[in-house]
């Protein structure tokens, strides 16, 4: 039986020899782009090669019916077997976003070995530009691009999506998908995150919100990490302006559905980051802060609102509740299509928590 | 043979039974013919389950197998350890070893069942100890999709149709399997030992919020129109967790799952074995031998997706068969005989 054990334990070690893959074998793509439309995209690659004992980044392009064959015909371009299992970020072309956005990204589902936690941007323009001008930046690319929308999320600019938490929206009939979306800045030539882009159930509505919009969704958002948040106006006294920044401390919510109305109700926690009027002792300027700031955060969170609405796009989900608790108004039809036509109210009430080691 | 099981020997070896090679796979089946209500008729089920193991509990000392009825059951704990290989080694070829030929994976599953039945009874019988610390590391795991669980998922509730709850009961069948292993090892459990009571709410308990657990999950996680197209969605709940100390969080898993399903397989194996030695007691180690020959040729003729996926299905009718219609019909039988 010893002989049988001392057999068997070289036969374990052994499996999985056929399925080794050696990273020198492959060209490990950390940033892809995809551009096009359907039955004619096009694919780009970055992917890291080393040249006099340093690592620099190459790109490779293809192009194909689908990703896949995108990425077949790429290898008649390039020396190395491109793979794409840990996907860092994938930048979409709006125009390509135009299109029933998961028939392009199947691929990267249905492979086991693919990561589903990289990054997944919406490029505003022709994604090949992001991929010419690699070499520009001031990092490697795929880092740059990671970094990007990292920073974006910590500070709660844009929502902290990843590629299997998008293919869920892009299935769930009552939450629509918003995609950070990337720019060339004029002033410094370099990518840069813009703000969202705001999808009607598996395509791009054509609609976007600014880096201000942004972190409004995100915070209005039920799910999700919403740290960072900050929001800046300037107040005023005696003819006399002053900025105030505050920063999400929590908040409370309280959403009121019925067949014809909405009302959303939330209630945020702030601490004061800048105010250099200070004299925040005083409960009457406190008091007016807040009045000020649930006023103008009413304003621009309805604004939000209005442009999902017009966007028909429920980045929100509210349709997530409606679906689950209010099945007449959820079986009125489409609900991107009633989410639009409805009525929906926010009120936003702030109040100051923290001031800061100053008054 | 004659063994002596503890109890809490008899309700681990049973636990591993039952859960073994099915608790990935039976989630898409059920939610798919259950929908938003399968948290609800799993509930319904548990109770069917809690009745079934009352039934065998109060009646265990009348199912006894003559020669013949030992042989179907022989029959069936081939098949349903065959379809078992298939299913695994189907499964390990999709998530981890795409190239690795069949008969080596296969082989190296059969081996370890071979190598355990060759042993003393007490090797298979606590076999099932090594899982202990893999199912709560399991249940961790999928745990760290927390943040991304959406609650309303689970409603609104009492929406399933007849006909839902119908064929939900039967797809709920598949964490059955295994169960009409309470009546051949419940009169080995040592007579000093309490089962019936406590003991075996506990086990029910254990079992069901197992599944309940599965179930719950995988509906809190994935929408409904998702759960069309992914067969093992458990397995990749895992593979989208990011985590820091390994780059596929599901593959590590798929290890912990293969030695649970070798565990499954080999205690399916004993189990045949052991009833064959009730009226054969000759040749013991041919037996064995030959019970494994099959077990390594067999799953080799159904290892396509549509192959292993009819033979799942009929496996369900086969349970019915095996797990409750006979052992109701030997049951009273033999009280009718007694009496």
């Amino acid at each position: 039986m010893k002989r049988l054990l001392l057999l068997l334990i070289p036969c374990i070690l052994l499996a999985g020899c056929w399925d080794e893959i050696l990273y020198k074998e492959v060209a490990i793509v950390p940033l892809a782009g995809i551009d096009g439309e359907p039955g004619k995209v096009e694919a780009y690659y970055s992917f890291p090669v080393i040249s006099d004992g340093a690592i620099t980044y190459s790109t490779t392009e293809g192009e194909g019916l689908s990703l896949r064959d995108a990425r077949n015909n790429a290898f008649a371009h390039t020396d190395e077997m491109l793979d794409i299992s840990q996907l860092e970020v994938l930048l979409i072309s709006e125009n390509m976003a135009k299109y029933d956005l998961y028939k392009h990204i199947d691929v990267i589902f249905r492979a086991p070995r693919n990561r589903l936690s990289g990054r997944i941007a919406i490029v505003e323009g022709e994604v090949s530009k992001n991929f010419e001008k690699a070499d520009t930046l001031p990092v490697d690319a795929p880092d740059f691009y990671r970094g990007l929308l990292e920073t974006s999320i910590k500070f709660s600019i844009i929502p902290d999506i990843d590629l299997q938490q998008a293919s869920k929206y892009l299935f769930d009939e009552g939450r629509d998908l918003a995609l950070p979306t990337i720019r060339t800045s004029e002033k410094t030539g370099f990518p840069e995150v813009s703000g969202l882009a705001l999808f009607n159930e598996r395509v791009f509505s054509g609609y976007t919100l600014n880096l201000k919009e942004s972190t409004i969704l995100t915070v209005l958002q039920k799910k999700g990490s919403k740290k960072n948040a900050q929001f800046t106006y300037r107040w005023g006294e005696n003819g006399e302006k002053y900025p105030i920044t505050v920063e999400y401390i929590r908040h409370k919510r309280k959403w009121e559905i019925t067949n014809e109305k909405v009302n959303l109700t939330y209630k945020y926690n702030f601490a004061v980051e800048e105010f250099a009027h200070d004299h925040l002792e005083k409960k009457k300027t406190v008091t007016d802060i807040e009045k000020f700031l649930s006023k103008e955060l009413t304003k621009d969170f309805q604004k939000v609102i209005n442009k999902l609405q017009e966007a028909k796009s429920d980045a929100i989900g509210l349709g997530q509740n409606v679906r689950a608790f209010h099945p007449e108004l959820w079986k009125k039809g489409n609900w991107q299509e009633t989410f639009s036509k409805m009525d929906i109210q926010v009120k936003v009430e702030a109040k100051i928590a923290r001031t800061g080691i100053m008054n | 043979m004659n063994i002596n099981l503890s109890r809490i020997q008899f309700f681990l070896f049973l636990f591993v039974a039952q859960t073994g090679a099915v608790f990935i796979s039976f989630q898409a089946p059920f939610i798919k013919a259950t929908g938003r209500d399968a948290w609800i008729i799993f509930l319904v089920a548990g109770l069917l389950h809690y009745a079934v193991l009352l039934f065998f509990e109060h009646n265990y000392e009348y199912f006894k197998l003559g020669p013949v009825i030992s042989w179907l059951y022989k029959g069936y704990w081939l098949l349903l350890t065959v379809s078992f290989i298939s299913y695994i080694d189907y499964t390990l070829s999709v998530w981890a070893f795409p190239k690795t030929p069949d008969f080596v994976v296969i082989g190296l599953m059969v081996s370890i069942s071979l190598y355990a039945n060759l042993s003393r009874a007490e090797t298979v019988i606590n076999l099932s100890v090594i899982l202990i610390p893999m199912i709560p590391l399991f249940l961790l795991f999928l745990l760290l999709a927390w943040p991304e669980l959406e609650w309303t998922y689970l409603f609104p509730v009492g929406k399933a149709t007849p006909l839902q709850w119908a064929d939900g009961m039967i797809k709920a069948q598949f964490a059955f399997i295994g169960i009409e292993l309470y009546l051949i090892y419940r009169r080995y459990v040592d007579k000093n030992q309490q089962v019936k009571g406590w003991p075996l709410v506990i086990y029910q308990l254990i079992w069901m919020l197992f599944f309940l657990f599965s179930v719950i999950i995988t509906l809190l996680y994935f929408t409904l129109e998702e759960m069309k197209f992914l067969p093992e969605p458990l397995m990749y709940i895992l593979k989208s967790q990011h985590v820091t100390f390994v780059e596929r969080l599901d593959l590590f898993f798929i290890y912990i799952w293969m030695t649970w399903s070798i565990v499954t397989i080999t205690l399916f194996s004993f189990t045949a074995l052991f009833v064959h030695r009730l009226h054969y007691k000759e040749h013991k180690k041919r037996s064995v031998v030959i019970f494994h020959i099959l077990l390594l040729l067999l799953p080799l003729l159904s290892l396509s997706k549509t192959a292993t996926e009819k033979f799942n299905a009929a496996i369900i009718y086969a349970h019915l068969l095996f797990a409750i219609v006979l052992p109701i019909i030997i049951i009273f039988v033999n009280r009718r005989k007694k009496a």
